[in-house]
């Protein structure tokens, strides 16, 4: 099983190698069967160890310094329990029906074998962080995945927005990394171990009972980090921006997997810290509250398809995070993984949408593809109903037990905010629905359905998307985690009254959207949004933050650049170094007079500097 | 004679050595001052060796009519090396040596 873990991990790596040396098969038509294979064994490994029941950890000195008497080991380890094993079904069998759909999306791109080199490079490093069994290693193949998210999205590096999307997405995480490479360190200087084991066998134990607000500051910082990947305000930016990326992109890394990894990291890491960690958990429930509204409301007036789904990732990451705060780590994890499962589904089926619409992305300029497209059309209502929390689908379950969570632990507005957000979750998304799949079609290019490689991995998705909430609710997945429930907390069951009410929010939700979407026609949304416009220039500006950051680099940060400039050229250069060259150029000018190549003057300087060295030494030892 | 003697012999040789460096213009004379010098110090060693009555003095003196042997090979090449360049062995219209 060991061995399995580890050729799970090291699979897609050989593949993107393999793909990245071998230009002939970077060309050929099989490239995308390697990398489809590669992710296969991900998808079967965890089945492999879901029903064997495995158990393992495996652990590789990759390197080793000595260190303060002992020595200091950088391993890299494959660790498979519960956790691991659950989100290893995220991604293989997420992944998998991705990457098949990527094969037939990227039919005829000339450098398909480049996109899934990388594809199976980033698949490689989010398994690093799944098996990862220490805070170094899960860093290491964090920054990985930031790395391998910088190209995905520049892929269509002939295109200026996406190249600074993809800056714009490393820039952005990498201000968030430095603060949970901060928390890693102050965790390492308490504890001496990178280990997740060893550090919660460390915090079990009482050792660190004296240092708990150094304990509480390193959860806020790796929590930090987890807001840079999981796109938290205010490090949210990026998410939206980085829909540049081919579609399958956007739907593995910017909705299924990495962005989640944000979660589960922390919720690796809370783990560690058990009861240690009480401090900080308002601060997190706020940032996930936050999210949630702000990216519901800018996902309301948003044109392209591929973003409304981008703002309704962010608006469900700031659920998983409030269930973070609440200690519901368990149901974070649920969340996570039927959302991967569904918004996996909705982005595959905006990728055939755009796919069939000669990549059209303006909703506006589509409508009425329900006839022509009925597979998508189906497998995105699926999609739709599981997202909004449609009763007894898969959304249903994972979020109202996150605002049960939040009624548990009295954090009464927030689950006011919750509720409110599943409402406005079923607005956007209807009203996406109402303008792609109805009325009449807005047009030019002439849409068709996409083939069947496309449509199968969207019904295998929208199979899982309906019924996986239920399977976990009812499988005991929540006494699976149990490990991982936070300090005080135990398995959630569905409350009938959250359930009823949350349910006739979204049925609010759906009726405002079919009140002014219903028919396909766009008229009267258009009418509010004029009738209303200060709100609607606010949202569609996305609350002026993009604008703010550009103020500051723009203003502040060039501001500062130029006074170290003026400081550089004035003092460095002008002084520290223009005085001693002009001293030089000065004097050389000066003796160069000296120098007149005649051979007597020479002898002459010669003779009487021996002479005066002479009297020197006489007069020195007469003394 | 006395070592002051022979010393001061030297000293006088010396001294008009330098005067010939400094103040000829002609190359070979130059060079024949410059002899004229290591032949005064080769002299004080004479002088020295006597006085102390010790022959190290005077196998230095040997040492250094041998090196002035090659000495003088190298510079009279120089000085051919020189006259077929500029037809000249005059210093004052060899001024080279400042480019």
């Amino acid at each position: 099983m060991t061995l399995f873990a580890w050729i799970t991990l090291l699979a897609p790596l050989m593949a993107a190698i393999y793909l990245t040396i071998k230009p002939d098969v970077r060309r050929s038509a099989s490239a995308p069967n390697i990398a489809i294979a590669s992710v296969a064994v991900c998808a079967f490994t965890s089945l492999l160890f879901l029903v064997s029941g495995t158990e393992l950890k495996s652990l590789w000195t990759w390197m080793s310094f000595p260190w303060d008497g002992g020595t200091l080991d950088i391993e890299i380890g494959v660790q498979v329990d519960n956790l691991s094993k659950l989100m290893l079904i995220v991604v293989g069998f997420v992944g998998t029906p991705i990457f098949f759909f990527a094969k037939g999306y990227m039919k005829g791109d000339p450098s398909i074998g480049r996109f899934f080199a990388k594809f199976a490079l980033f698949v490689f490093s989010m398994l690093g962080i799944v098996f990862a069994t220490n805070f170094l290693m899960i860093f290491i193949f964090w920054e990985l995945v930031g790395a391998s998210s910088y190209l995905l999205i520049g892929y269509y590096y002939e295109k200026p927005s996406a190249c600074e999307a993809a800056k714009k997405a490393f820039l952005t995480n990498r201000v968030a990394d430095f603060g949970f490479l901060l928390g890693i360190l102050l965790i390492w200087s308490i504890a001496g171990s990178f280990d997740f084991d060893v550090i919660a066998q460390a915090v079990q134990d009482g050792n660190l009972a004296g240092e708990s607000w150094k304990l509480s500051l390193a959860g806020v910082l790796i929590f930090v980090g987890a807001m840079g990947k999981s796109a938290q305000v205010p490090f949210h930016v990026w998410l939206p921006d980085a829909m540049e990326g081919p579609t399958p992109v956007s739907a593995l890394m910017h909705a299924a997997t990495m962005v989640a990894a944000g979660v589960y990291m922390v919720i690796r890491a809370f783990y560690c810290f058990g009861a240690e960690f009480g401090v900080a958990s308002d601060f997190i429930v706020m940032t996930g509250a936050v999210t949630a509204v702000l990216a519901a409301t800018i996902a309301v007036v948003q044109t392209d398809i591929k973003k409304v789904l981008a703002y309704s990732t962010l608006s469900q990451l700031g659920y998983m995070v409030m269930a973070l705060g609440a200690g519901y780590y368990a149901v974070a994890m649920f969340h996570l993984t039927t959302h991967a499962f569904f918004k996996g589904l909705l982005f595959l089926c905006a990728g055939s949408v755009i796919h069939g619409c000669h990549h059209e992305q303006d909703m506006f300029k589509m409508g009425g593809l329900r006839k022509k497209m009925p597979t998508t059309f189906w497998c995105f209502t699926i999609g739709m109903l599981a997202l909004t929390g449609i009763p007894f689908l898969s959304g249903f379950f994972s979020k109202d037990l996150i605002v049960d969570a939040l009624h548990k632990r009295h954090f009464g507005g927030l689950q006011l905010v919750a509720t409110a957000t599943a409402g406005l979750t079923a607005l956007y998304m209807a009203r996406s629905w109402y303008l792609t799949f109805f009325g009449a079609y807005r047009g030019h290019a002439e849409p068709h359905e996409s083939p069947k490689i496309m449509t199968r991995p969207l019904q295998f998705l929208a199979v899982f998307s309906a019924a996986l909430g239920a399977i976990f609710y009812f499988g005991g997945g929540q006494e699976y985690l149990s490990a991982w429930q936070g300090p005080g907390t135990s398995p959630l069951h569905i409350d009938p009254t959250i359930a009823i009410t949350s349910t006739v929010v979204v049925l609010i939700g759906y009726l405002i959207a079919w009140s002014f979407y219903g028919k396909g026609q766009t008229d009267k949304g258009a009418s509010l949004a004029h009738r209303f416009s200060p709100v609607h220039d606010l949202l569609v500006n996305k609350y002026y933050i993009d604008d703010f950051y550009l103020w500051l680099v723009g203003s502040i940060q060039q501001g500062f650049a130029r006074f170290c400039r003026l400081v550089e050229e004035n003092f460095i250069v002008g002084i520290l170094v223009g005085w001693p060259t002009r001293f030089t150029l000065w004097s050389g000018d000066k003796l160069r007079g000296l120098q007149s190549g005649r051979l007597n003057f020479y002898a002459y300087c010669f003779v009487g500097g021996v002479t005066l060295l002479v009297v020197f030494f006489i007069l020195a030892g007469a003394q | 004679m006395t070592v002051g003697h022979m010393v001061t012999l030297a000293g006088v040789l010396f001294t008009l050595g330098i005067m010939g460096v400094i103040s000829r213009r002609n190359i070979l004379v130059v060079l024949l001052s410059v002899e004229l010098m290591l032949n005064a110090a080769a002299l004080t060693f004479v002088a020295f060796s006597n006085w102390h009555g010790n022959l190290d003095g005077q196998v230095m003196v040997f040492f250094a009519i041998a090196v002035a042997a090659a000495e003088v090979a190298v510079g009279l090449a120089v000085v051919i090396a020189l006259f077929r360049l500029r037809v000249t062995v005059d210093a004052d219209q060899v001024s080279m040596l400042k480019q």
